[in-house]
This record gives C-alpha cells, sequence and structure tokens, in this order.
C-alpha cells in the first residue's frame, strides 16, 4: 500500500525549468497547485458536500436510496478486506452472518425495544459471537476449511435459522422517531435523508478503527499470518488466536451492517442473506482491491448504482446478477488490484493531464487559493485561542511518532497543522529493554540495545548506531569448559520418524549460552529434522527439548519463539508484500505489551509501544546497513539481501538463540563472508547460534562447538578444530566435502 | 425400524450423488490445491444442456452423452480461465477465482433457462420399483447403480493407474512432477476434466429424480464438501465413507417427524456435522508447510 502522492509535493516541472517563487500569493506560473489554505478550504468545501448531501436540491430520491444501500455493502466489504484482504482466511458465508446481525436486531429493537444506533451493538455483537463460534471449530485446523464451514453456515443460515419462527420473529421494525421534532436533535430514522447520517457515520467508524487496527501490531500479525503463517509463528504470533481475532472483528463488522441493512430497509427477508448474497458480497471486497478500505468504499458505490442502472435501463434488465459475476471475474483475472489500484495506475497519466489543463486551471486556483487565506486568517484567529491547550512542538533527542487516524488528520489539515493527532514522544536517553525480563543476580549479558555507537554524535540516537561490518569485535570470554556455562538448549535423545523412515535417532545436543554451535552432515542426514523438531514443526517420537531450563517437548511454535528463540529458513519466509522495514517491525510483535482494545482507540501507551517498536527496527537496520532497501518491497528483493533481512529479523526480536538453516546457501563469496562477520558479531552480543550449514569451511571457522550427523544419528561431536580432523568424519563425510570445496574453489 | 430401513435405502441416490461430487473435489484438491466452489455449478450446467436438448428432441442418451462432454470442457474452461492464471498469486485468489466461475455460471444460467424450477428429462424410463413399503423410482436406482459404477471406475482409476500418481505429484511438486515425464499442467487439466464431467454426470442424474434449479442444483455439491472434508480433503475412501455418513445422516431426517418439522434440519445436522469432523481433526504446524521461496 504505498503512500499516495501527496498535495503538497511539487508536481514535476518540465524539464529543469527554475521553479516559481514559493511566495504564497505569487501567480503561479507551471502547475497551479492548491496552498495550505487552499486544501483546508477545498477540504472544508468536500466536508460540507458530505454532510449536505441529502438535502441537496439535484439529488432523487432513488441515488440516496443507493448511497444508502452503499453504506451497507461498504460495511459488509470492509468486514470481507480484514478477514480475506488481511489474513487471507476466505469467507463464503458472510450474508450467514450479516443475516444474524440482522434478525437478532430485529428480536433487540421488536423484543427489548432497543433504539437505532444502539442496536447496531446488539447486530454486531451477534455477528461476532457466531463467528467466534465457528472459528474456534474451523480455525483450528489449517487450511480451506473456514471456507467450508462458511460456506455451509451461510446454508444453515438460508435454509433454517432464517427460518425459523422464534428468531425472525421481528423482521419488520417500526423506528419510532428518537429526539424533540423540530430541533436537530430529531432523528427521524426511517426517512432515508436522517438514515443517510445514520449509515455513513457507522462506516466512518468502521474505517476509522479498522485505519487504527492496520497501522498497529494487530494488523501487522494479520500481515504476517497471510504471508506465512510458520514465519509468523516463528516470531512468537500464534496464528490461531490471530485467525480467530480477525474472524471475530470480521464478524463483528457484518453483523452491524446487519442492523443497517434491517434499519435502512425496516424489514427483511431470508432471500437478503442466501449464499448467493455471500458470494455477492465477496465480490464487492474483490472488485475494491480486497485489501483496501477505501476500495470497499467504492465499490459499494459500484454495485450499488449497477442496481440503479439495472432498474432505470429497461435493455438491461435481469442482467444484474450476470454483470455483477462478470464484474468480479474480470476484476480478478484482469485487474487484480481493483478498484484501489486504479488511482495508482493514473498518477503518471495525470501529470500530463495537468500540463494540458494549468492554463486554465491556473487563474481558477490562484483566486481559490488567495480566498482560502483570507477566509483562513479569519478562522484560525479564533482557533488559535485555544491551541495554548494543545501539546507544543517537539523537543530535540526526541522519537515523535504521530498517529495516522483519519480523523486526527482531517482535524489537523484543517487547522493547517495547528492541530496535532495525538503523538507519542520517546526519550532515548534510557536504553530499550529488549530480551525476555532478566532475573536478578543472572549475569547481564549483552544485547541489540547496546549495540555498538558513534561516541561522536549523540550515542543514544538512532543514527550512532554503527554497521556492524565497521565494529571492531569484542571477544567475549566464555569459560573453557562447556559444562560450566549456562545452557540454552538441550536436546536430549530426539528420535523423529516419518511413517516408517527414522529421520533422527536418538540424538542430543545442546548449546551454550555465547556460542556459535554448528549441526553439519550430508544430505539427507535429518539436520533440518532435528532443527524443525527444536523449533516446535516436528513432534518427536521420543526425546526431550529444554530452552533456557525449560522443558517445551509439547510446547507449539509460537510459544518456544516467545521463551527468545528466533530462527531463519532454508527457502526464505519472509511476508513478501511487506516491506524490510515492516518484515522487521512484525518481529517486534513479543515485546508490544499493548492489545487490540488499545489498537483501535490508538491509546497514548500504544502509540508509545509503537514508537518504541519502530526505534529498534531502526536501530537493527541500520546495525545491518539495510538503509538502502528498507522501504523496498521484500518480493522485489535479491537473494542476497533476503538471507541477511531474515537474520535482522530474527535479530529484532531479541532472541537468544538464533537458529540459523543454511544462512550461506544461494549466497556468493562476498556475501558469505559478510554473513560469518554478522555470525560473529551477533555472538559478541551474547547471542547463542545453532547453524545447519553446507559450508564445511564456513562453519568451521565461524563455529566453537560441531555436531555431525549422519543417517539421522549422532557421528561425532566436539570443538570444531578437532572435529574437522575427526578420521571417522572425514572418512563418512568431510574427506568428500572438503575434496568437493577445493574442486568447487578451483572452478570459481 | 423398517422406517429407519426405508429412508436409509431413499438416502442412498444421495450418497451416491456425493460420492461423486466429493471425489471430483478431491481430485481436483490434490492436482490444484483449490477448493473448487464452483463445482455444484459444473454440474448444474450439463443438467440445463440435457434438459434444452432434450426439449429440442435429441434422443436422451445422445444428450447425456453431450451433457457429460460438456462437463469435462467446462471443468478445463474453469481451470484455465479461472484458477490457473492465479496459480501464481495464492491460493486464496484461485479459491475466489471458483467462486467467479459459480456466480457467472449460475448468473447466466439463471438468465437464460430462468431462475424458476424446471422438471429435467428423466434418464432412466420412470418406473417405480417397490422394496416392502418403500418404493424407489428407477431414476433412482439407476442413479445409484451409475454412482456406484462412476465411483468405483474413479477410485480404480485413481488408486492403481499411473494417472491418479501423476495428478497427485503434478501438485505436490511440479518440477520433479516434470522431471519424472508427468507435464504437470495437462495432469492438472486432466483432473479438472474427470472433476467436471463426473460432475456432469452426478448433476444430470440428480436433476432427473429432483428437479432443476440453477441455485439449488449448484448448492448440492455443499454436502459433498462436508464429505470431502471427512476424508481431510486429499483422500478418496475418505471421500466415500464422507459421503456416505453425510448421504445417511440427512437421509435419516425425514424419517424422524419431530425432525422433519423443522424446516432446514437437514442443513442444520450437516453443519454438526461438518463442526464435528473439525473439531476432531486439531493439527499442528508441521514442518511441510514451510512452502519454498516467497
Amino acid at each position: 500500500m504505498s503512500e499516495p502522492r501527496r498535495l503538497s509535493e511539487p508536481l514535476r516541472a518540465p524539464e529543469s525549468a527554475p521553479r516559481p517563487d514559493k511566495t504564497e500569493h505569487a501567480p503561479t506560473t507551471g502547475s497551479a497547485k492548491l496552498s495550505a489554505g487552499g486544501r483546508r478550504l477545498a477540504f472544508i468545501g468536500l466536508l460540507a458536500f458530505i454532510l449536505a448531501f441529502p438535502y441537496l436540491p439535484f439529488v432523487p430520491f432513488s441515488v440516496l436510496g443507493n448511497v444508502n444501500v452503499a453504506a451497507q455493502y461498504a460495511l459488509v466489504s470492509i468486514s470481507l478486506v480484514v478477514l480475506v484482504g488481511w489474513v487471507g482466511q476466505i469467507s463464503l458465508g458472510h450474508a450467514g452472518l450479516v443475516g444474524t446481525g440482522a434478525y437478532i436486531t430485529g428480536l433487540a429493537m421488536g423484543g427489548l425495544k432497543v433504539g437505532f444506533p444502539v442496536s447496531l451493538l446488539w447486530g454486531a455483537v451477534g455477528g461476532m459471537l457466531i463467528a467466534v463460534l465457528l472459528g474456534v471449530v474451523a480455525l483450528r485446523v489449517r487450511g480451506l476449511y473456514l471456507a467450508v464451514a462458511t460456506l455451509i453456515f451461510s446454508w444453515i443460515g438460508q435454509e433454517f435459522l432464517f427460518r425459523q419462527a422464534w428468531f425472525t420473529k421481528h423482521s419488520s421494525v417500526s423506528l419510532a422517531p428518537v429526539g424533540k421534532w423540530d430541533t436537530i436533535f430529531y432523528w427521524n430514522w426511517p426517512d432515508r435523508k436522517v438514515f443517510y447520517y445514520g449509515a455513513w457515520a457507522t462506516v466512518a467508524v468502521a474505517i476509522y478503527l479498522m485505519a487504527n487496527l492496520r497501522d498497529s501490531k494487530t494488523g501487522r500479525s494479520f500481515f504476517a499470518v497471510r504471508g506465512s503463517e510458520v514465519a509468523a509463528a516463528s516470531l512468537g504470533i500464534d496464528v490461531m488466536r490471530t485467525k480467530l481475532v480477525a474472524f471475530a472483528v470480521s464478524g463483528f463488522l457484518a453483523g452491524a451492517a446487519g442492523t443497517l441493512i434491517l434499519v435502512g430497509q425496516q424489514t427483511v427477508t431470508p432471500d437478503a442473506f442466501t449464499v448467493e448474497r455471500s458470494l455477492f458480497f465477496l465480490a464487492i471486497a474483490v472488485v475494491g482491491g480486497l485489501s483496501s478500505l477505501g476500495g470497499s468504499v467504492a465499490a459499494a458505490f459500484v454495485f450499488a448504482f449497477l442496481n440503479e442502472a439495472f432498474f432505470r435501463i429497461k435493455a438491461f434488465e435481469g442482467y444484474l446478477t450476470v454483470a455483477s459475476a462478470a464484474l468480479l471475474a474480470v476484476v480478478l483475472l484482469l485487474y487484480r488490484g481493483g478498484l484501489a489500484q486504479i488511482p495508482h495506475d493514473l498518477a503518471p497519466k495525470w501529470d500530463t493531464l495537468r500540463s494540458k489543463i494549468d492554463p486554465f486551471l491556473n487563474p481558477v486556483v490562484d483566486r481559490f487559493n488567495r480566498m482560502a487565506e483570507a477566509i483562513g486568517r479569519f478562522v484560525m484567529g479564533h482557533v488559535n485561542r485555544l491551541r495554548g491547550r494543545l501539546p507544543s512542538g517537539e523537543e530535540p533527542g526526541e522519537v515523535v511518532i504521530q498517529s495516522s487516524s483519519p480523523v486526527l488528520t482531517l482535524l489537523s489539515r484543517l487547522t493547517g497543522g495547528r492541530i496535532k493527532a495525538p503523538r507519542a514522544v520517546i526519550r532515548t536517553e534510557a536504553p530499550l529493554d529488549l530480551g525476555p525480563p532478566k532475573e536478578e543476580g543472572e549475569p547481564q549479558v549483552a544485547s541489540i540495545h547496546n549495540l555498538p555507537v558513534n561516541r561522536s554524535t549523540d550515542p543514544d540516537s538512532v543514527a550512532a548506531v554503527v554497521p556492524f561490518n565497521k565494529v571492531a569485535r569484542k571477544s567475549v570470554v566464555m569459560a573453557a569448559d562447556r559444562d560450566e556455562r549456562r545452557t540454552v538448549l538441550a536436546a536430549d535423545g530426539i528420535t523423529v520418524k516419518f511413517g516408517g523412515l527414522v529421520a533422527n535417532e536418538d540424538v542430543s545436543l545442546k548449546v551454550c549460552e555465547g556460542e556459535v554451535v554448528g549441526l553439519i552432515g550430508p544430505n539427507g542426514a535429518g539436520k533440518t529434522t532435528l532443527f524443525n523438531a527444536i523449533a516446535g514443526l516436528n513432534q518427536p517420537a521420543s526425546g526431550s527439548i529444554e530452552l533456557f531450563g525449560q522443558n517445551v517437548t509439547d510446547l507449539p511454535v509460537h510459544q518456544r519463539a516467545l521463551l527468545g528463540v528466533g530462527r531463519t529458513f532454508q527457502a526464505i519466509q519472509l511476508f513478501g508484500q511487506l516491506s524490510v522495514f515492516d518484515n522487521l517491525l512484525v518481529a517486534t510483535h513479543q515485546h508490544n505489551p499493548t492489545g487490540m482494545l488499545a489498537h483501535l482507540a490508538v491509546t497514548p501507551r500504544s502509540l508509545h509501544a509503537e514508537a518504541e517498536a519502530r526505534e529498534k527496527v531502526h536501530r537493527v537496520i541500520r546495525l545491518l546497513d539495510l538503509r538502502d532497501v528498507s522501504d523496498r518491497r521484500v518480493a522485489d528483493l535479491p537473494f542476497g539481501v533476503l538471507r541477511m533481512v531474515e537474520v535482522a529479523r530474527a535479530l529484532v526480536t531479541g532472541a537468544k538463540l538464533i537458529m540459523l538453516d543454511e544462512p550461506a546457501s544461494g549466497l556468493d563469496n562476498t556475501e558469505t563472508d559478510r554473513l560469518v562477520e554478522l555470525i560473529r558479531f551477533i555472538r559478541s552480543l551474547g547471542v547463542s547460534i545453532l547453524l545447519i550449514e553446507h559450508d564445511v569451511k564456513m562453519v568451521t571457522s565461524v563455529s566453537d562447538y560441531l555436531y555431525v550427523l549422519e543417517r539421522g544419528r549422532l557421528l561425532a561431536e566436539g570443538p570444531a578444530f578437532l572435529v574437522a580432523r575427526d578420521e571417522a568424519v572425514i572418512a563418512a563425510y568431510l574427506g568428500r566435502a572438503v575434496h568437493e570445496d577445493a574442486a568447487a574453489e578451483a572452478g570459481r | 425400524m423398517t422406517t429407519i430401513l426405508r429412508f436409509m435405502l431413499l438416502s442412498l441416490p444421495n450418497v451416491a450423488a456425493y460420492a461423486i461430487f466429493a471425489i471430483g473435489i478431491v481430485v481436483i484438491f490434490r492436482a490444484s490445491k483449490v477448493l473448487n466452489v464452483a463445482h455444484g455449478a459444473m454440474a448444474m450446467v450439463p443438467a440445463y444442456l440435457v434438459y434444452a436438448m432434450s426439449k429440442a428432441g435429441v434422443p436422451i442418451a445422445i444428450a447425456f452423452a453431450l451433457g457429460v462432454a460438456s462437463g469435462g470442457l467446462l471443468g478445463l474452461a474453469v481451470e484455465r480461465v479461472f484458477v490457473r492464471p492465479l496459480r501464481h498469486v495464492s491460493v486464496t485468489a484461485q479459491t475466489v477465482g471458483t467462486v467467479a466461475a459459480l456466480g457467472l455460471m449460475v448468473a447466466l444460467s439463471g438468465k437464460i433457462w430462468g431462475t424458476g424450477t424446471q422438471l429435467a428429462p428423466s434418464v432412466f424410463p420412470d418406473k417405480a420399483m417397490h422394496v416392502g413399503s418403500a418404493s424407489l423410482r428407477t431414476g433412482q436406482l439407476g442413479l445409484f447403480l451409475v454412482m456406484l459404477v462412476v465411483a468405483g471406475g474413479l477410485t480404480a482409476l485413481l488408486q492403481f493407474t499411473d494417472v491418479g500418481l501423476a495428478m497427485r505429484g503434478a501438485a505436490d511438486n511440479r518440477r520433479a512432477a516434470s522431471l519424472m515425464g508427468v507435464d504437470p499442467d495437462i495432469a492438472i487439466s486432466g483432473a479438472w476434466i474427470l472433476g467436471g464431467a463426473t460432475a456432469a454426470i452426478a448433476g444430470i442424474l440428480l436433476a432427473a429424480v429432483t428437479n432443476l434449479n440453477p441455485l439449488t442444483l449448484s448448492l448440492q455439491a455443499i454436502p459433498a464438501f462436508v464429505a470431502a472434508l471427512i476424508g481431510g480433503l486429499g483422500s478418496l475412501y475418505g471421500a466415500i465413507i464422507g459421503a456416505a455418513v453425510v448421504g445417511g445422516a440427512t437421509g435419516l431426517v425425514p424419517a424422524f417427524a419431530v425432525l422433519q418439522r423443522v424446516q432446514g434440519m437437514q442443513q442444520l445436522l450437516l453443519g454438526f456435522v461438518a463442526l464435528a469432523v473439525m473439531a476432531m481433526r486439531g493439527e499442528r504446524y508441521v514442518a511441510s508447510d514451510v512452502r519454498s521461496g516467497l
């Protein structure tokens, strides 16, 4: 989701023509642009248009009805965007959730005499409860089970639930007007003009909340699960819970949409919530671009007005469903970005268009700007009086992050930035603690918040972090005897079987604090199998695994990660659709204590945690010298960089043990050297490393201790320099490998 | 007791239809890793074609053969148009692709033949057979027998010949499959043609004993999804057992007056079966979930 071009940025000037003066009132000769005041006025104008829309003289009654229907569609579509677009779980039964919301709202309004805005909660909570009930069962299993479960639920709704007298008793609601007649507090909901406000306010709130969620830890965990469930789990994200939360949020919004449908139409029939309708809802979300909130609204309008067009134009009669299905197919196959993609594709053409219309536009824009400035000066005179109570500017030496919430952005725009969105200010004097809480008396180990810094600049700022390969390495003093050091990982008698195949047989290994342990062996020796057993991806038939002194044999992947284990994968498992920065940001998940409700409301605490997380990532990005690629989408980057990013991601988790699965495979010589340097650097931070590698020269040069696996069994172990010379090892593996290595070396 | 037996007997045609659908769904899932939501529509369109042909005076046998062929073509078309172009995107996108196919087929059929319910031509001579107090129409019996043959044949083809192996291999590891001389694209298309043609057989025969409606017939595949789910979406035998469970459970509903009074009881029961299956199938992450590449 790249940021749309900001209006404040200068439009591309032709060649290197001198830019016009930036004086606000000087008539522009190049491309006209709105001044700050002009933008503000335009914004106010748009807002006024939206607010006054139902009462504008040229708006036909039926159009207004469709605009209200669009609000219902938009809300359902947003609820699908959260589930399908962000988490990658398909729902084929949203009509079931929407219908449940509608009928529960009916029960509340008809039976309990609940009024309209409040009844939204009934619908929403009803939808959410059903979603949770379905999700608890269907999301236990991976794969397409949720799709089947929701499809069946929609069918049950269509054939059973929405035909039960007790459930549909109040399928028609008569809405009593709320408030005092003849004042602006008089809300006569059955009136389309009035309902417009209720419906679109609901959608606006939903968009606001979901935008907050998207830009928070919760949103990132959604994207992570969509990208790679295994990688997400390895970062400490509870995948099942994440999916369940997303489905619950989706059900909440779908249920609220049900309320809007009931209140808007005042009566509903089961025909409005059939399986066919479920697929229609999905079509709206797909046409909107499936992961864009704005696209959802746009698509909702498209489908609502398809209704109108097919109703008005005789020749189209009866083709509405065909057109909807065809639109879905066309968007899915030919323009997958959906409506949300259009502004991005038009941006370059827009510039050319502008240069053509500028001569006509400029005088108008200039006049508009002048008028806006005048109005602005008048209004701001009053607003400034309020300003004294608002937070002032930022102080140097602080990291400031701002909420990106649309409402606050709006406020900020209206006042020309004088009102600022709530911000979290972190002072960077105190180093941030990354690792798991340290116990009293435990030896202090270095970690990534004690990164090497350049003392000549402010040592506490992010900018002071020095790339790892520019640092003189500290050597870590370790006790000579392994038994005297703290054990980080102890695998004891691990046997892993796949059907009849024994992949690991009675393998024991341990990793001590601050050491690099290499695990080598020929192809098929069971190295990765053992690795996955330690990470929790394989369930060993016998044996036990201890991490940091705790028996984890029965713990799932994400809980092991939470204990302080990070890993990389042989086949890189980055989140391809996210930028490098966001990939690393996902890894801060386990150190962010704030919950979803805090993210929805953008509480100061959640902002603070977000700021902290971002700073942490900035530090690691500087450390690994990844600044050039920080904002690039991972899927577009070369392989060598991706390996580094994956190591960086493990580092950001603050893990005390990092497991690297063939990190050098696919790297060239320079990149491998860099990797060796990085491994040594990580070790100097006090982080232990378990390393699988094929490149024997590399692994012996970087490891303190080696384990050799052959055919699933442990062949040898010992200090690296001894094992490399062991006769049996050379005979079984190294001899051949070293030979091949030498051959490869000669071939280079 | 005899009532229950009688209703079990009556549910046999449904069991057979679900089994055919479920096998098709499993075959397609194995080859493409996609849940073919359009499976019911791939049965519905051929049923309508046979209906149209028989109204135009085409003998039923020829219409039937053409209908089955059209089902195969439909399978191929859905795969080529709605699934293959999305293969590089995600399984989610491919599944949504089949949703688009379903929507298009249902909408077009509704436009061409009307959204109302039609009486489909019977494939077998219309006679009733009495088993005790139960009466079974020959169409139902024929449906069951044909299904038995088709299900048996399909299972044999997929389990005991290289064809099934090639289709599975194509999905599991495209590169390895092509190294072994199997063109993965042809294997996948083959799976879809097979799925489409068998869906057509089931659809035409099912329409003959029930009736013809664009949406209702398309939704007849939903019980088959549950049946396939019981076997874990990947097992043929599992799908057949699943079909027996699903067909039997829903078929018994009319046997009990209490249950029959409640509208939509069959769907509700089906939902419970599905949820129970899922609840029993909790799985942890396994190493094979690690996809290769991005």
